[in-house]
């Protein structure tokens, strides 16, 4: 899986492409939350239209990043959710839990 | 025809973890996709709560076209899955884990476990053919 971040204002844009499994959220989680810090940024808006695979654990990471968010009075915003990646989200009921652009 | 992972490592499964997605959308179509997420659910488990303290990592997954369908095994050497542990629902929305398993139960058409083998079972049926809606005559 690849991610990229960009933080511009109080937001931090995250891209994440291809299968996010298992042995990649430790990292994304340490990373993402890193960045939320330096860039001072209270709001996640997550770009998922080029993910095609996410694990439970993938979708922990975004829990983790959306309640670090809530605590600075943010949140976590995903994009682009189609596919199979759409379905887990409404399996799991995550798409109740993060506002979808 | 069958399929046998034998698995020290989760790295080692992740080696070969798209050859087993790519397998199952071949033999199952659209299905695929969904139980390969049930069966990666199953096997990122069993390498996280499967291991005893001390000894290595040690997970086994076979695939079987069996019947209408595939059958899959997940076997590991840990202390077994907890009672209960494959009736639990979601849990709340605000927890970071614990989606694992109820994950791999809603997206298998059969689930059962062997606690004196550690064994998981899951089943997948491919879909019946309608013909109204693709276009067989």
């Amino acid at each position: 899986m690849e991610y990229r971040f960009e933080p511009l204002g109080n937001t931090l844009h995250l891209t994440l492409q291809g299968s996010m499994y298992v042995d990649d959220a430790a990292k994304l989680r340490e990373d993402a939350l890193a960045s939320l810090e330096r860039g001072a940024c209270s709001r996640v808006e997550a770009d998922l239209s080029r993910l095609d695979y996410i694990d439970s654990a993938g979708l922990g990471v975004l829990i983790s990043l959306h309640k670090r968010c809530a605590r600075k009075g943010g949140s976590l915003v995903v994009r682009g959710l189609s596919g199979n990646v759409k379905e887990l989200f409404e399996i799991t009921r995550m798409d109740k839990v993060f506002l979808q652009g | 025809m069958s399929w046998t992972l034998d698995c020290s490592s989760p790295e080692g499964f992740a080696l070969r973890r798209e050859d087993l997605r790519q397998w199952l959308r071949l033999s199952l179509g659209p299905r695929g996709e969904s139980f390969f997420v049930a069966i990666n659910e199953g096997v990122s488990n069993a390498f996280k709560h499967g291991t005893l303290p001390g000894e290595p990592p040690w997970v086994a997954l076979t695939l079987t076209e069996e019947g209408p369908g595939v059958v899959a095994t997940i076997q590991d050497r840990g202390p077994g899955l907890p009672p209960g542990a494959l009736q639990k629902d979601f849990p709340d929305l605000d927890q970071e884990g614990g989606r694992g398993l109820p994950l791999m139960v809603r997206l298998a058409d059969e689930v059962s476990y062997d606690a004196a083998t550690r064994t998981l079972r899951l089943v997948a049926r491919r879909p019946l053919l309608s013909p109204a809606r693709d276009g067989v005559s």
